[in-house]
């Protein structure tokens, strides 16, 4: 990605760079290699959005 | 399946009923979310709310702080607060923390009132700290941040502090 890609995106709208955010976190969460059960790092999980 | 967003403007409505209820005199948003406001969106977990306290001594009235986000119905895990699941992390501000929430931009998220701070603060804080990710920090914030120099140059000679050589 070029820094004028990059400018560009950081002139997006905060609301919309939030929900590409929450979008990244996400992803990470589903496409994360599976650790193995001997790994124990910290790894930051954000519980799914409480249904009220 | 919906994705779970960043519930920003509930983030501000929880640090101003800790300003309406006395126990901070300021607050606004920094790290990491605030920096995404400047730059292309990227990775963060919790946000970062900076306070500035009622409570001059050395707690900084967090365990007032706290009781009173558990009283409004918030979980709490490992130290943060938890606004509908998200994690928020409340930070007695000092020096230059504390120029940076008196001196943060004020704007509006999901029709909530918030702070937010100022991109050149968030270059001096990020310089201040120096670990890799820090200084990798203040280069994406000068390289895409649209950074107001002269200010940027005020902040540093009030604090002591020189930009690292990127």
């Amino acid at each position: 990605m070029t820094l004028e890609m990059r400018r560009a995106l950081a002139r997006l709208p905060y609301e919309e760079k939030l929900r590409r955010v929450a979008a990244l976190i996400e992803f990470s969460r589903r496409f994360r290699r599976p650790l193995p059960a001997s790994d124990t790092s910290i790894r930051p999980v954000l519980p799914p959005t409480p249904k009220h | 399946m919906p994705v779970p967003d960043i519930p920003l403007g509930e983030i501000f409505t929880a640090a101003d009923g800790l300003r309406a209820a006395g126990l901070i005199r300021e607050y606004a948003l920094g790290g990491a979310l605030a920096a995404v406001r400047y730059t292309e969106p990227f990775t963060t977990y919790d946000a970062d709310i900076f306070f500035i306290p009622s409570d001059p001594g050395l707690s900084a009235g967090i365990p007032a702080i706290f009781a009173h986000l558990r009283a409004a119905g918030y979980g709490e895990e490992g130290g943060h607060t938890l606004v509908r699941g998200f994690p928020v992390q409340w930070l007695a501000a000092r020096g230059l923390t504390e120029e940076a929430v008196r001196e943060a931009e004020a704007l509006e998220f999901d029709g909530v009132p918030g702070r937010v701070f100022r991109v050149e603060h968030l270059v001096v804080i990020a310089a201040s700290v120096g670990r890799p990710k820090d200084r990798a920090r203040v280069q994406q914030l000068l390289e895409q941040g649209n950074v107001d120099r002269d200010r940027l140059a005020d902040v540093c000679r009030r604090h002591h502090l020189t930009l690292p050589r990127l």
